[in-house]
């Protein structure tokens, strides 16, 4: 074989493999959506046919020179990576997607008008030019993606591998000699890529076995190839005198055949097991027993071993003298004086296996079941809110009324249990949170006299910015934990959140000394507020620092439309 | 306007005397530990309000709301530890709800807004006796005396609505 058709043999087996993984790939997915309707994945069927499409297009254009057939290919070839981009910022950024599918639709459109210009490479220029476009495409979206912190951001890479393949396969210009791998490489290595960003979106059912499947085949492709290399060697058969068509040809036969036999292989197997042994089918019987539902543990095993034991016609013995060697599932004769074979002894071994597994698994989810009930029970007992919130209130009613600043600490007791009780799920205006503040802060006055001195600076609009359920509050006490209470002298915390520029910057300050020596203890509480800030917001901004003498903590947060306010009125029928 | 307490826990219904004794134009009219002695008290006393404890033995806060519904007086606003049954509290016919301990300023802020649905403001509006009684309101719908409120209409938020609307210069 010459060098010049090395290329051509890299194309041969690239568009070959292509055209095999994305066909595999698209009858499985639609095979595993037939039960779904494809409503829910027509970008992922749409983009694995056109990554088909352009395999076999390129593949036949090899063969064929046709305007046609290369417009079909390239029409293709120019709507995968909008349709893979789509897929990768799926419910993001309309306006992206919508210049993705143009800039697609431009390309099409010059790779139709191509006849018009005769004598001009439109093809391949259109080609070049939208490589380009894509570009800064691929780069909003890489930047969209690591904003929204999407499990898919991990695919961007691979989107961005896959379009810098698929622009540098187009850049070169057309007549430029290359040496077979690099060309294999390059022009190729959108098959694997656009796979990847394929199987990000969607994992089907088959996945395991499409996997094996490709293994299977690169295994076969393999043994052809060390096959061939070895006839060449000792001189029997010189596959490199062949036209390249030809060893292609031959190759995928191997290959092809090599599958076929490990195939038939297994199925003969079974034809011998049920037709010479007379056995039935061991697969279907570990397929009935691994759907068998688990509703008790004796009455599975009592279950599963009536199966196994129908399955080997043989008897059932009640219960196997103690230390005598016995089957599992209390297995006996078998019917007409049939010995077990070493096949049974392993297929029994696989069942013993596989019952267990399942009532472990039974036990685990009943363990979990139990737990999480007991938690509910001990989370309950622990605080139930009609007895607490009834309890601060006879406690209220048992202080004296002139006992002003003790009646005034329940409510703000019940108010901040109230608020705990809400959970930590959600936003909740500052204006909110700042209630819980002061109810909190008046309460440590109570305890802290003189020495707690507190002020809150917030403006209206800043009020209404949304935060999380307890950001602000466990910075509130940590600044009075760690920075007042400690020292004899007065100390303040001052806090204020000002809104500015779409954000709203809120600050909890203290006069303590910092953090020097006691880092953990601060830690703990500092960490939880930054989690659940990073829970809501891609950039809280989170900060702790020394400023002028005092310590400083702080975070901003979107500032909120006016309409925010209208959440937090209260229920109640207005006249 | 008359506030009836309805609660079991004597505590708590001290706690709500205390609070109503500090809101100026509210008088309590009476108390009432259960369900049944509450409706009872309603029929005797015929207040303009009842604060109603959702847990109570005997007919609970909720049937007895339920009862108190189809009559224009009094309002009900049912008094509970934990917003749970608030819901339910609403759809058997409460205007309003507390959470215990109550807030003064809460309880405050809650009588300003359903002033306008008592008896002493539609008394103001149309100058009838203020000892009318509820049955006698009922009359004078049925006379047509409060003429925007319908015939037909059945629950209370309605008729006082439409009640609240009438202006008194025009007496319309």
């Amino acid at each position: 074989m010459s060098p010049a058709a090395q290329p051509l043999l890299a194309n041969w087996i690239g568009y070959t493999a292509g055209a095999l993984v994305f066909g595999i790939f698209l009858v499985l997915v639609v095979k595993d959506l037939a039960g779904r309707g494809l409503r829910a994945s027509w970008r992922t069927v749409a983009a694995a046919s056109m990554a088909f499409l352009w395999n076999a297009g390129a593949l036949a254009s090899l063969f064929v020179d046709s305007y046609l057939l290369r417009l079909f290919t390239t029409a293709a070839l120019s709507l995968l990576p909008a349709l893979l981009l789509d897929l990768l910022v799926e419910g993001g950024t309309k306006r992206l997607v919508a210049a993705a599918y143009a800039v697609s639709a431009l390309s099409v459109l010059m790779h139709a008008l191509e006849p018009l210009a005769p004598g001009f490479p439109l093809h391949h220029r259109t080609l070049q030019w939208t490589a380009i476009g894509f570009a800064p495409l691929t780069i909003a979206a890489l930047v969209h993606l690591r904003r929204q912190r999407t499990p898919a951001r991990r695919a961007g890479a691979a989107m961005a591998l896959l379009l810098f393949a698929l622009s540098f396969t187009h850049l070169h210009s057309q007549d430029a000699p290359h040496a077979w791998p690099v060309e294999l490489l390059v022009h190729h290595a959108g098959v694997p890529l656009a796979l990847w960003v394929l199987m990000q979106d969607y994992r089907f059912l088959l996945l395991d076995a499409f996997l094996r499947f490709l293994a299977n085949i690169l295994l076969a492709a393999g043994f052809a190839w060390l096959g061939a290399l070895a006839a060449a060697s000792i001189g029997w058969f010189d596959y490199r005198s062949l036209p390249p068509a030809r060893v292609v040809l031959l190759g995928i036969a191997v290959t092809a055949a090599l599958v076929l036999f490990s195939a038939l292989r297994n199925a003969v197997q079974q034809l011998l097991t049920r037709l010479i042994f007379r056995r039935g089918d061991a697969e279907a019987l570990l397929e009935r027993i691994r759907r068998m539902p688990v509703k008790g543990e004796a009455e599975f095993t009592g279950q599963a071993a009536a199966e196994i034991a129908a399955f080997f016609q043989a008897e059932r013995q009640p219960a196997a003298p103690p230390g005598a060697p016995a089957l599992p599932f209390g297995l006996g004769r078998r019917a007409g004086g049939r010995p077990y074979l070493s096949e049974d002894l392993a297929l029994l071994a696989r069942l013993e296996a596989l019952v267990n597994e399942r009532l472990e698994h039974f036990r685990e989810q009943h363990l979990r079941e139990l737990v999480s009930q007991a938690e509910l029970r001990a989370l309950q007992a622990r605080i139930h809110p009609h007895f607490l919130f009834n309890a601060l209130n006879a406690l209220y009613g048992s202080i004296p009324r002139e006992a002003r600043a003790a009646r005034r600490a329940v409510l703000h007791l019940a108010e901040i249990f109230r608020y705990l009780l809400k959970g930590e799920g959600g936003l909740i205006p500052l204006e909110k949170e700042l209630e819980i503040v002061e109810a909190y802060l008046e309460i440590e006055s109570l305890r802290l006299g003189e020495r707690l001195r507190w002020m809150i600076d917030a403006t209206p609009q800043a009020r209404a910015a949304l935060i999380p359920v307890l950001s602000l509050q466990p910075l509130v006490e940590n600044a009075v934990r760690h920075g007042v209470a400690p020292f004899d002298r007065p100390g303040e915390v001052r806090i204020s959140a000002r809104a500015a520029g779409g954000h709203c910057e809120i600050t909890v300050a203290d006069t303590g000394p910092g953090f020097a020596g006691d880092e953990n203890a601060q830690g703990i509480g500092l960490e939880n507020v930054r989690r659940r800030l990073a829970l809501h917001f891609s950039e809280p901004r989170f900060s702790v620092r020394r400023e002028q003498g005092l310590t400083v903590v702080s975070f901003s947060v979107p500032a909120s439309v006016p309409a925010a306010q209208a959440a937090s009125s209260s229920p109640g029928i207005e006249p | 306007m008359r506030v009836l307490i309805a609660d079991d826990e004597p505590i708590a219904r001290q706690v709500l005397r205390e609070l109503l004794e500090e809101c100026p134009g509210v008088e309590i009219a009476g108390e009432a530990a259960s369900g049944t002695e509450t409706i009872r008290q309603v029929e005797r006393l015929d207040p303009d309000l009842v604060l109603l404890d959702i847990h109570m033995p005997h007919n609970d806060g909720l049937a007895v709301a339920r009862r108190l519904r189809p009559l224009p007086l009094p309002l009900v606003i049912y008094v509970t530890a934990y917003e749970q049954h608030a819901l339910a509290a609403f759809e058997a016919g409460a205007v309003d709800y507390l959470l215990k301990p109550v807030r003064l300023e809460r309880l405050r802020a809650l009588f300003r807004k359903h002033q306008k649905l008592t008896r002493g403001e539609i008394m103001r509006i149309l100058r009838i006796s203020p000892n009318t009684a509820t049955k006698d309101l009922k009359i004078l719908c049925e006379e047509g005396l409060i003429e925007r409120v319908e015939p037909s209409s059945s629950t209370r938020t309605h008729y006082f609505r439409l009640a609240s609307g009438i202006r008194p210069e025009t007496g319309q």
